[in-house]
């Protein structure tokens, strides 16, 4: 019988960021509380909860990617992701966590998946402080109060 | 385009390179792990890496035909038990099985044969 195919990477480039070296991410979380055991939780592997490797993934070819986060580069690309699985009813957070990471963190990355998608790999702790901004998600259309233009300032 | 199985963690279970092959992957998944189907979720994305439409689940999923050739046998899954059918003449078309057998071993004896 022939193999089972599993869909997925070949190769998993996964490496560590070299020194001086600068990558900032996109992480759904489900709280801005930095303080709530859930923010630390968002950034807790599959692995690390306990969970096993899914058969018939690319976990099974790599089980290291169920110790590792999904992010994206670009805030868009994570910002329509949140927003798709919450009218869904998936959602996985409401909020959009901007974290950077750097060399010497002890964080591992690999570029997998569509363009701008990859996985991180690090320390939930180290994860939470490399955080430097936590955004709600909100749809494209929806522009916060503050930022309506007043109408008087143009007339 | 690509195809990203997004799990209740917010993290990838797969990707595809079209829409078929994704579709069947979270069918295989579901089928793997019946509980999986209120947990994951399918997203398209375009080349820019931006989501394409919206998520989409196991619910969402449209019904699904195999072609079913000349001298291929089928292990189809129906529930919990297990048929075996078989095309003849021509080809036919049949609920995707959770796995297509081909080329059975020698070993394996034709239910017509026994009948």
């Amino acid at each position: 019988m022939r193999p089972r195919r599993v869909p997925g990477p070949e190769r998993l480039d996964i490496r560590s960021l070299a020194d001086g070296e600068e990558v900032v991410a996109y992480r759904i979380v489900r709280t801005e509380d930095r303080d709530h055991s859930a923010f630390e939780r968002s950034f807790t592997s599959r692995a690390a909860l306990g969970l096993p490797p899914r058969r018939g993934t690319p976990e099974e070819r790599h089980p290291e990617l169920a110790d590792g986060l999904s992010a994206y580069r670009s805030r868009e690309a994570a910002m329509g992701t949140a927003l798709s699985l919450i009218e869904r009813d998936r959602s996985v957070g409401e909020y959009i966590a901007k974290v950077v990471l750097r060399g010497g963190m002890g964080v591992r990355i690999a570029v997998w998946g569509p363009p701008g998608h990859l996985t991180i790999w690090g320390n939930a702790l180290t994860l939470c402080q490399a955080t430097v901004d936590i955004e709600a998600v909100s749809s494209p259309e929806e522009v916060p109060e503050d930022e309506v233009p007043d109408p008087r300032q143009h007339g | 385009m690509k195809y990203l199985i997004l799990d209740s963690t917010g993290s990838a279970v797969n990707e595809y390179a079209d829409e078929v092959a994704a579709h069947v992957g979270l069918r295989n998944l579901v089928a793997e792990e019946p509980e999986a189907a209120d947990h994951l979720a399918l997203l398209a994305y375009g080349d820019d890496g931006q989501p394409v439409g919206g998520a989409v689940t196991f619910d969402d999923l449209p019904p699904s035909t195999t072609r079913v050739n000349q001298t291929a046998w089928v292990l189809v899954a129906h529930s919990c038990a297990f048929s075996l059918d078989v095309a003849l003449d021509f080809p036919r078309y049949v609920p995707t099985p959770r796995r297509v057998v081909l080329d059975p071993p020698a070993s394996a004896s034709s239910p017509l044969a026994a009948a």
